[in-house]
């Protein structure tokens, strides 16, 4: 019988990115700053981050060069100052009368907070142009474009020096847990699917670190009958420490009395998953 | 505020300068071998970039030979009002006899790394500029990016660990043996490092080379700001330049990675960091 068993903390993605709330940041800081060593994420976070910043990044600057550059040149703005602002406005609510055109729908909604969120920044940016200083068009814009490029690269920086694990988790352990913790977001799935299988395969406890309470924590009763510990950043340790008195997770599957129905099939699919495991397929 | 477009080079004249970190490597080689005067090292620069002229694919409207001749006297005067280069022969001499020159060495190294990082974000913005003043695929801002900023995280790293090993240079400044076995292990882990990231230094020359000097019309124009056109590139040589840049990034990247235990704190919440968030969600929510 082996007790003591615990491999780290699975991190969520939103564990490694900014908060607004500064009661999150400080848990979330206060939790890497305590246990950064032993946090891992799973490739599935990884590349839901990196593509969720990227994917931002390249819409942002290819707007910026593809319509808001030719812009300024059609109206022959060569200099830009912080009393330019209604010129910027024009643009931007020309850009919104071109997508009411094509026809609003919710696709095109989102859109339009997309416009909004690039508008928002491109008015703080020339809004800190000192009074009086006059920034060519053809400065400013690239400008931005390189404050966000370092910016992008800052925002993945904690993802890119974190421990990350290649996995990719068994369709049926994914389905079993979409269906029985009832969580809709495939990505969420895929990430607690990812900790489960790594804590099935090395068979040591793991805890899956998150501030998502809509999706994740308010189901974290199924998701622990599964084998999945779930929690807030602020009580991570804390459950870290109380798994290092329980047995290894394999040993707590097989010894589960009167097991209810999501715990019998996770179960069925731990002996499935170990015993592939010990035995290889042939090449 | 708009820190990167605040202070504009005025010319945006993109070379290959050789890593200073080399000659450490011949701590105790033959000292005709390291030592390198500032002449030495110009001429070689200078050679160094002209050899990337070869590499180039066919230009449509200059000759290499016009372009070299032109090259030649523009990088040299170049680097002879270039500070950084200037630093990086005296670093080069300190490294000759290390433990003689250990405190200058170690003064100068930091001080000299945080100029090489103000170089790059200036690179950052001349990477911006051309992709702005151009209709090139995204591909070309995203691997130039990439590949800059990864030499500013192998920055970090290299002055984190030499930071510990002046610690224990200075503590075996007397024991040669130990000191030489230090000297070894820094070599050891920063030879492979100085030339991937060499290479890469090297490809981006090449590749914004080829943009340029595929849009100017004579050599009067090269490295001015001009719009620039795909259409003038050879697609194939282009996209192969470009694949070449990201590979050696991602290869060099991995390493940087490994060593990079950064903090994982995640950055502060400005402007900048808050829209990239929002459309990012904003594109997540599009795809559900």
């Amino acid at each position: 019988m082996s007790f003591g068993q615990v491999e780290g903390f699975f991190v969520d993605t939103c564990i490694l990115l900014p908060h607004a709330v500064e009661a999150m940041r400080e848990a979330c800081s206060g939790f890497i700053t305590e246990a950064g060593a032993r946090c891992i994420i799973s490739s599935s976070v990884k590349k839901e981050a990196i593509d969720l910043i990227e994917n931002a990044y390249t819409v942002i600057v290819s707007n910026l060069r593809d319509s808001l550059s030719p812009y300024l040149e059609q109206k022959g703005m060569k200099e830009l100052s912080n009393r330019d602002g209604s010129m910027l406005a024009g643009f931007f609510s020309e850009q919104r009368t071109m997508m009411k055109k094509a026809g609003l729908s919710p696709r095109s909604n989102i859109k339009n907070e997309i416009l909004g969120a690039v508008e928002n920044y491109v008015a703080d940016q020339l809004h800190s142009l000192v009074d009086g200083q006059k920034m060519l068009a053809n400065i400013f814009l690239p400008a931005i474009a390189a404050e966000l490029t370092v910016i992008k690269h800052k925002l993945e920086r904690p993802f890119r020096g974190i421990r990350s694990i290649d996995i990719e988790p068994d369709v049926s352990l994914k389905s079993i847990i979409a269906a029985e913790a009832t969580i809709r977001n495939p990505l969420d799935v895929m990430h607690l699917a990812s900790a489960l299988e790594h804590e099935i395969l090395i068979n040591k406890w793991v805890v899956f670190v998150t501030t998502d309470e809509e999706e994740i924590l308010s189901r974290d009763k199924e998701l622990e009958e599964m084998f999945v510990k779930c929690s807030k950043p602020e009580w991570a340790l804390d459950f870290e420490r109380d798994m290092t008195r329980k047995k290894a997770p394999l040993e707590c599957a097989r010894e589960t009395k009167s097991p209810s129905q999501r715990q019998q099939r996770i179960i069925a699919e731990i002996g499935r998953l170990t015993s592939a495991k010990a035995t290889p397929s042939p090449s | 505020m708009l820190s990167l477009g605040k202070e504009v080079a005025v010319d945006k004249l993109d070379i290959r300068k050789n890593s200073v970190y080399l000659p450490q490597s011949q701590v105790y080689g033959d000292v005709e071998e390291v030592f390198k005067d500032f002449k030495t090292a110009l001429a070689d620069t200078v050679q160094g970039n002209l050899e990337i002229l070869k590499e180039l694919p066919p230009l449509k409207s200059l000759s290499i030979e016009e372009i070299r001749q032109y090259l030649e006297k523009d990088i040299k005067s170049h680097l002879e009002k270039d500070s950084i280069f200037e630093k990086s022969v005296e670093i080069a001499r300190y490294v000759k006899d290390i433990s003689k020159y250990l405190a200058s060495y170690f003064g100068e190294i930091f001080k000299y790394h945080d100029n090489i990082r103000a170089s790059i974000d200036r690179s950052i913005f001349n990477g911006c500029r051309m992709f702005f003043n151009s209709d090139l695929p995204f591909s070309f801002l995203s691997v130039v990016g990439d590949s800059l900023l990864a030499e500013k995280d192998y920055m970090d790293v290299y002055d984190r660990r030499i930071h510990r090993e002046y610690v224990g240079l200075l503590a075996n400044r007397n024991n040669e043996k130990k000191f030489k076995r230090l000297c070894d292990a820094h070599n050891q882990w920063i030879n492979p490092l100085t030339k991937k990231f060499d290479d890469i230094q090297r490809t981006r020359v090449k590749l914004m080379w080829y943009v340029d000097f595929s849009n100017s019309m004579s050599v009067d124009e090269l490295f001015k700001v001009k719009p620039l056109k795909s259409s003038s590139l050879d697609k194939d040589a282009f996209e192969s330049i470009i694949v070449s840049l990201k590979d050696q990034t991602i290869d060099a990247k991995k390493i940087v990675e490994s060593g990079l235990r950064p903090s994982l704190i995640p950055c502060e919440l400005d402007s900048g960091v808050g829209t990239i968030l929002k459309v990012g969600e904003l594109l997540g929510s599009q795809e559900g």
